[in-house]
């Protein structure tokens, strides 16, 4: 872990536990897990469908608060935040990608970044956002005439262009093919060189984690294991 | 449990969505109780009206005289198609009620000693009928004696040929006659105060009147199929001789009028208000079922897979849309019977009935059911069709994106680039929903017709007793005489101590002829230099008396089709006076009465008499006015003394409640609509675009500043509906005033600005709850979830 002592700690979780009821049943989707996070890494968090990585993402994004537990942003805690601190943090510190890219349909892709921008102090130009992902020419497309690709794509340019702390990746080639998917992977790959900013991705797909600076295994609720990949894999060169 | 698998889905989608579902279900509710209520309370006042009628035999045709001998009554009889006759002594006296300071008048009606199958029978409320033992007994109209705490053997006095009289109940009594007690038809409100009817024995009338085998009213009764303007005719033919003053049938007796006016404004009210209701209902429905039908694409793709049919799916939604009709069309008819009943009990104040019971009629319940099922079913007659199109393997996958287009705005492109992005989703969202967008619209319009009709009904009735009594009659109270008199009369009640200024003025009954057109009015003639009485117009602008000819109401000029400078044949009903002609030289906006007016001087130049005066108008001073009643009351030759205060009271005792309660249901009305239709259009909207504020939550946006972004079209769409609704408002108001106008009392057609801002500030507090308690679903909406999920 000699890397891990150089680098500077972005986020520090400590016990963290998330249930929710389900029905009449109670799922516990992650129990006590610590870990951390450094700045301008790009970490996997890999693992079965229901093994509460998505939890763990959406707690460190602030869309959701733990049952027990702490997190912090460097100094501050964010576990306990209300509802308007959370909306500040995502506002101020968090770009989030979702598998369904989340586009507002009723926006062109220009506007659903610049509808990001418009709430966050420091944001970066829009068409640089878009020129990086490689879609200048089709800022003023709505995301129905726009491909799958392009619609995540647009969504790494929306998250990039806020000017956060960290990016949240969640299953973002889920909804993709392969190639696309690909595509996809690169285009995050080259944002997190440029920026330098921290980025977490979720996903399922053993190949993708070749891709991490470090790769967390999650199951059941639990971390398995932490594993620091000496030489992470340009995105081109995965399969699955 | 329910076995059918589509029944129990029904049910649990109802669950799901059941605020939505009560939202439906109570306009159906309003809908459907506003139609039955109606409906019943109409069908029982006219079942009422008709057997009263029947049961008492109420006359078919009317005639006032001078004084004829009853041997002629036989002639009567024997003119074809008369059925019944009788001959009765009618005179209107002033009474004097223990315990009452102001003027009564009292209507002596003369009744046979039997009553076996008389025409214009009574109902005996309390006591009995006369017993003969004593020529003083009467009976009084019920509500009289209920005004005045009269009961069976108490007395008052009447003044009959300058002497007094002691008079003794012996019973009260209902008569068919005076289910609204009215003087004459130039009244426009009964005052049971003021004025009573009183029958006596025939025997006592003519001692009191000195017509000893004489008559001077005629009450009959036709047989079937008899034309009752032949039998008018012929009977005035017959009676000519002895000074007949008035014929006319049951169409133009005051009383019946004012029921028959009661029984249409009803009947149509029993259509418009619930269709506008059963058609929000619709609307709603169709808003919800289309959003059902497109989130629930999946399970109807799967549902067809599975091998149900196209008519078994499409019947399980439009099941839905009827579930809402008839969970809204039960408990309305259940509420009906009894928001029927309270009418009939607002009614029975003003008509004069035994009973006023409800009759539970079937056929209005079947009707409401049918109606309000079919209107929800109409409401989910488009989703439906759209069903039927739809392929199985395409209704399976997802739906694709929701397309938007590029807005060229060509001139506004300027303002459209400043538009805030949040904004241009709002207006783009609209752009695309333009169907339900345009329901928002046209549900705040109709909100806003209702709003606006309940306004001007509200400002109505202030400024009609404005009009009437602070600009057109200035006088404190008014005497008539009992006979026609010389303008000295006015100067000796102008020398009265307390009197301020005294006109005398010259009223009489007459017919209006214009070619075959007629119609009963009343002429006021009015002095060249009074002023106590202006006519004026609508703005207040007085109207200059001209020295010949009549300036006549624009409701009788349009009936009678006249213009100014036409000439009209005037028949007076005054004794031994014919038709003659007479000029039209003005027409003019009045709203209370039918009355012609004219200069004094020129009606007795035309009648051919002196200067004669048949009442006097009164300025007291002030404090002065009660104990000049009582003086006036004793004077020698006055039949009635009338203060303006107690005539503005009855007006309003008489309409303000009926005002007040047509008010309010206008406003809940508004309110349903408004609400109904802006809530449920933005529950849809915003479901729909969930996932988008989940995006935005996302992104950084706050709670309260997504939920104001999802609701941004509320307010925008809803001025537009009050723009849209404005003129709508308008004609909707012309024809309320049309709706209600009758002989008696106009609305004026004045909309002011005022009447539409109140409307427009009402609408937008609708508009602000709906948008308040739209704002609140967004704050539950689950973002993780949302975002995780394909649509």
């Amino acid at each position: 872990m000699t890397q891990a002592q150089d680098k500077q700690v972005l986020y520090t979780a400590h016990d963290l536990s998330k249930s929710y009821p389900m029905g009449e049943v109670r799922v516990h989707a992650l129990r006590g897990a610590n870990l951390e996070v450094y700045e301008g890494e790009l970490m996997v968090i890999l693992g079965p469908s229901g093994c509460g990585k998505s939890t763990l993402l959406n707690l460190i994004g602030g869309m959701d608060s733990p049952t027990s537990g702490t997190i912090k942003l460097r100094e501050t805690e964010i576990a306990h935040f209300n509802e308007r601190r959370l909306t500040t943090y995502r506002r101020k510190h968090v770009g989030f990608i979702f598998q369904f890219f989340n586009l507002i349909p009723t926006l062109t892709a220009r506007e659903n970044v610049e509808v990001a921008t418009q709430v966050c102090d420091d944001p970066l130009p829009v068409d640089e956002m878009l020129e990086m992902v490689g879609l200048l020419d089709r800022a003023d497309h709505f995301p129905a005439q726009l491909s799958g690709g392009e619609q995540q794509r647009v969504a790494i340019a929306r998250a990039v262009a806020k000017n956060p702390e960290v990016i949240l990746g969640d299953e973002p080639t889920g909804a993709l093919d392969y190639e696309t998917g690909k595509l996809v992977l690169q285009v995050l790959k080259r944002v997190h060189e440029e920026s330098h900013k921290t980025v977490v991705i979720v996903t399922h797909n053993v190949a993708i984690a070749e891709m991490g600076d470090r790769v967390v295994r999650l199951r059941s609720g639990d971390i398995q294991e932490i594993k620091v990949n000496e030489s992470p894999s340009d995105p081109e060169d995965l399969a699955w | 449990m329910v076995k059918d698998v589509l029944t129990r889905k029904l049910l649990r989608d109802i669950r799901e969505h059941w605020a939505q579902f009560a939202a439906a279900a109570g306009v159906v509710l309003l809908g459907t109780a506003a139609f039955v209520s109606f409906q019943l309370a109409h069908g029982s006042l006219l079942r009422t009206t008709e057997d009263f009628y029947a049961d008492y035999n109420f006359a078919d045709f009317f005639i006032h005289l001078e004084r004829a001998p009853r041997a002629v009554l036989s002639e009567l009889r024997a003119i074809e198609g008369v059925w019944q006759v009788r001959g009765r002594i009618v005179k209107d006296v002033p009474l004097e009620v223990e315990g009452h300071e102001g003027a009564v008048v009292g209507r002596i009606v003369s009744m046979p000693r039997r009553r076996d199958g008389m025409v214009n029978d009574i109902h005996i409320a309390t006591g009995s009928y006369f017993s003969g033992a004593a020529a003083e007994e009467v009976i009084v109209n019920h509500a009289f004696a209920e005004a005045h705490g009269l009961q069976v053997g108490d007395t008052f006095k009447a003044t009959i040929k300058e002497g007094r009289q002691q008079l003794r109940i012996v019973g009260t009594a209902y008569s068919p006659e005076y289910v609204y007690a009215l003087r004459g038809a130039e009244q426009f409100a009964s005052d049971d105060e003021a004025f009573g009817v009183v029958f006596a024995t025939e025997r006592f009338a003519e001692d009191a009147f000195q017509m000893a085998n004489a008559f001077n009213d005629v009450v009959g009764t036709l047989r079937p199929g008899a034309r009752v303007e032949e039998v008018l005719r012929r009977a005035e033919r017959r009676l000519d001789r002895y000074g007949v003053f008035r014929t006319y049938d049951r169409a133009d007796h005051a009383s019946h009028i004012f029921l028959e006016v009661r029984l249409e404004a009803v009947q149509t009210a029993s259509y418009i208000i619930p269709m506008v209701f059963l058609l929000v209902a619709a609307i709603v429905v169709h808003v919800i079922v289309h959003r059902m039908v497109e989130m629930q694409r999946t399970q109807i793709g799967l549902l067809c897979a599975l091998g149900y049919t196209k008519r078994q799916v499409v019947w399980h939604y439009a099941s839905y849309a009827l579930a809402a009709g008839l969970a809204g069309a039960v408990p309305g008819v259940l509420l009906a019977s009894y928001l029927a009943r309270g009418m009939l009990g607002i009614w029975h104040e003003f008509y004069q009935f035994p009973e006023l019971p409800l009759h539970l009629d079937s056929r209005p319940m079947a009707m409401a059911f049918v109606l309000s099922s079919g209107m929800s079913i109409l409401g989910a007659v488009r989703s439906s069709w759209e069903l039927m199109k739809l392929e199985p393997a395409v209704a399976i996958r997802p739906q694709p994106p929701q397309k938007s287009r590029i807005v060229h705005f060509g001139a506004f492109r300027f303002l459209w680039e400043r538009l805030p992005l949040t904004w241009r989703m709002s207006v783009r969202n609209t752009l695309r929903a333009r169907t339900r967008a345009l329901f928002s619209v046209f549900g705040v319009a109709v909100s806003m017709v209702v709003l606006v009709m309940s306004v001007q009904l509200g400002g109505w009735l202030e400024w009609l007793l404005d009009h009437q009594y602070r600009l057109v009659d200035r006088s404190d109270c008014r005497v008539e005489f009992a006979a026609e008199t010389s303008p000295a009369a006015a100067l000796e009640i102008a020398a009265m101590r307390g009197v301020r200024r005294a006109e005398g003025i010259f009223e009489f009954g007459a017919g209006i002829r214009h070619d075959w057109r007629a119609r009963d009015v009343g002429i006021i003639g009015l002095p060249a230099d009074g002023r106590l009485y202006h006519v004026r117009d609508p703005d207040g602008r007085r109207i200059a008396m001209p020295p010949d000819g009549l300036i006549i109401p624009r409701r009788l000029a349009e009936e009678l089709k006249l213009s100014p400078g036409d000439v009209v044949m005037m028949d007076p009903y005054v004794r031994d006076k014919d038709e003659r002609p007479a000029v039209v030289r003005g027409v003019v906006d009045t709203y209370l009465g039918l009355s012609v007016y004219a200069d004094r001087d020129y009606l007795a130049r035309t009648l051919g008499v002196g200067p004669t005066i048949t009442g006097a108008l009164i300025q007291t001073d002030p404090g002065e006015l009660d104990p000049l009643v009582s003086r006036l009351a004793e004077m020698p030759g006055v039949s009635a003394v009338t203060t303006t205060e107690a005539l503005i009271d009855n007006f309003m005792e008489a309409l303000s409640e009926f005002i007040d309660v047509m008010m309010t249901s206008q406003m809940i009305a508004a309110a349903v609509i408004a609400f109904g239709v802006i809530y449920n259009t933005a529950s849809v909207s915003i479901s729909e675009q969930e996932r988008d504020l989940a995006c935005l939550c996302s992104l950084g946006y706050g709670r309260g500043e997504v939920a104001r972004i999802a609701t941004n079209d509320i307010m925008p769409l809803g001025l537009t509906g009050i723009i849209a609704g404005s003129p709508l408002a308008y004609l909707g108001s012309i024809g309320l005033a049309r709706a209600l106008a009758t002989d008696a009392f106009r609305m004026p057609m004045v909309v002011s600005p005022a009447h539409f801002f109140t409307a427009a500030a009402q609408a937008l507090i609708f508009l602000l709850v709906a948008r308040w308690i739209s704002r609140r679903r967004v704050h539950r909406i689950n973002i993780v979830r949302r975002l995780k999920t394909m649509e």
